[in-house]
């Protein structure tokens, strides 16, 4: 793997044959043997910030502390195998540094780093394994504790600058559209994304990103979100689907079910 | 056709025409269509509730109005057989006071079950305690609810107890709290505590971020300063984040040097003596 190269796609793999993907905090490997895959995760303490790389052909460290190892059987394994990025499975919870008031009549856009999962799949789209690259932690996102929804909490801040945003090959880039055409200040402190709604997506420079999303505030205090379309100089390529099916792009809220 | 036949015709033939006959074959019609006929709609009323309430309630559903539609189909019968209803519900009546006092039990079973299915205070599913007991709902009927417990023992109670009962529903919410009771000694740093547990449920990746946790100083007891920490857990991972949490508190404490005092006793034995010198 070149310097720049994206560390999803398809790999092709002799038998007994593995390659090895290092993900910032996780090393995954995928071995094919004649009739099972065998896929190993080994987890590196928080913190740890080797470098995103892609080891063909690696040896399976079956021996090796903190291994998981998910065996799966098949009549019949082929050589082609796909690794590709996917979004988290339920919403994410993202807040800024300090929350913020965003005043009445006022737009502004925040970028937040969303967690990745890794999707191992055979040929024919049939899953082997998902891991997450994070290892997020859950959080509750409601009214009280009786209703709302379980989420994980994004350990990433809300930036209201792009450029203060670090790319990084693990996580993907959520723009937040923020507009107030409310009477009295918006106060963001937590913003429920829902992330499974969204399409992720690669732009021109490599770096991955999901939809954007609008969040309004409109007179009389309703909410409205919206899933956009990226802007044309992202022009995005698709790499993974929204995980639950989006009826329609446009989402209306409760104040109370987004903003917190 | 041989003699002995055309007796025997002779004989019923009279028989077929007397109009007891005829009532006592229309009986038995409606008894032949309407048991049918009963079951296919106690089936199809259990069909059509499961989708308002559920596989345990359309049971209790379609086996109440099979039992009524029976009553019904089975009395209509008498009544074209030509008894007389009003006699046999006197005597329905005398027999179901005089059933009911031998079936206490049963009827109140029926009845608390009948108050169970509408008040619903647990689902086939649902993780419950009653009693001390703990466990998984797996049936509900009109006679009893039956649960698994986590050792895999079946038990069957009643519904008259559980009517009774205190029963608190461990699955009901989708996120549940853990108390942690702790003790910690009197020379210890309160603030350095709290930042240490608050550490702990940070990095524990079962335990919500939020509801935030809560540190809170219960008491002065005899060897500790006692203090209750929360945090909250999804209701599926309950169990394993209790335990990771209580885990990772006494590793943390051990390394932060923070103590849990014990109990300790200073016993003085009245008849002792201080050894003289001379």
């Amino acid at each position: 793997m070149n310097d720049g190269d994206p560390w999803w796609g398809e790999v092709a793999l002799e038998l007994g044959q593995a390659a090895c993907w290092h993900l910032g905090q996780v090393d995954l490997w995928v071995q094919r043997r004649a009739h099972e895959w065998r896929v190993a995760v080994r987890r590196l303490p928080d913190g740890s910030d080797a470098p995103v790389q892609v080891e063909l052909p690696a040896p399976l460290p079956l021996d090796a502390p903190g291994l998981e190892v998910h065996r799966f059987g098949a009549e019949q394994t082929s050589a082609r195998l796909q690794v590709s990025p996917v979004l988290a499975p339920r919403p994410v919870v993202c807040r800024p540094d300090t929350p913020f008031a965003l005043l009445p009549g006022s737009a502004v856009t925040a970028y937040v780093g969303t967690p990745l999962w890794v999707r191992v799949q055979a040929p024919g789209g049939r899953l082997l394994h998902e891991v997450d690259l994070h290892r997020p932690s859950g959080t509750w996102f409601g009214p009280d504790t009786r209703q709302g929804e379980l989420c994980y909490a994004n350990r990433t801040r809300l930036k209201l600058d792009a450029a203060e945003l670090q790319h990084v090959p693990t996580r993907a880039i959520t723009p937040v559209h923020l507009s107030n055409d409310g009477d009295g200040p918006l106060v963001v402190r937590r913003i429920n994304l829902p992330v499974p709604k969204l399409e992720l997506g690669v732009a021109p420079g490599g770096t991955l990103w999901t939809d954007p999303v609008r969040v309004r505030l409109q007179q009389g205090g309703q909410v409205t979100v919206d899933i956009d379309d990226a802007p044309p100089e992202r022009r995005l390529r698709p790499l993974a689907p929204p995980r639950v099916e989006r009826r329609d792009r446009h989402l209306i809220a409760a104040l109370a079910d987004v903003l917190r | 056709m041989p003699a002995w036949m055309e007796t025997l015709w002779g004989k019923v033939l009279p028989l077929l025409e007397h109009p007891l006959a005829h009532k006592l074959g229309m009986a038995l019609l409606l008894v032949a269509v309407g048991l049918p006929l009963a079951r296919l709609v106690s089936r199809t009323l259990g069909v059509v509730a499961v989708r308002f309430t559920g596989a345990a309630r359309a049971r209790v559903v379609a086996s109440f109005s099979w039992y009524a539609l029976v009553f019904v189909v089975v009395t209509s019968a008498l009544n074209q057989a030509g008894f007389d209803l009003s006699v046999l519900l006197g005597a329905a009546g005398i027999l179901t006071v005089a059933l009911g006092f031998a079936s206490q039990t049963s009827a109140s079973n029926v009845i608390s079950g009948l108050f169970l299915v509408a008040e619903r205070p647990f689902e086939p599913g649902d993780v419950i305690e009653i009693d001390g007991l703990v466990g998984e709902v797996l049936d509900i009927d009109l006679m009893s609810v039956k649960l698994r417990t986590f050792d895999n023992l079946f038990v069957r109670l009643p519904n008259e107890t559980l009517i009774k009962a205190r029963i608190t529903n461990l699955t009901r919410f989708p996120i549940r709290r853990i108390d942690v009771p702790l003790g910690v000694s009197y020379d210890s740093d309160l603030s350095h505590v709290r930042r240490v547990l608050e550490q702990v449920a940070e990095e524990e990746p079962l335990v919500l971020e939020e509801p935030p946790t809560v540190f809170l100083v219960k008491a002065f007891g005899d060897s500790a300063v006692e203090l209750v920490f929360s945090c909250w857990a999804a209701g599926g991972d309950y169990l394993p984040a209790r335990a990771a949490v209580f885990e990772r508190i006494l590793e943390a404490f051990r390394a932060e040097g923070i103590e849990i005092p014990f109990p300790q006793r200073v016993i003085l034995h009245r008849d002792e003596r201080p050894v003289s010198g001379d």
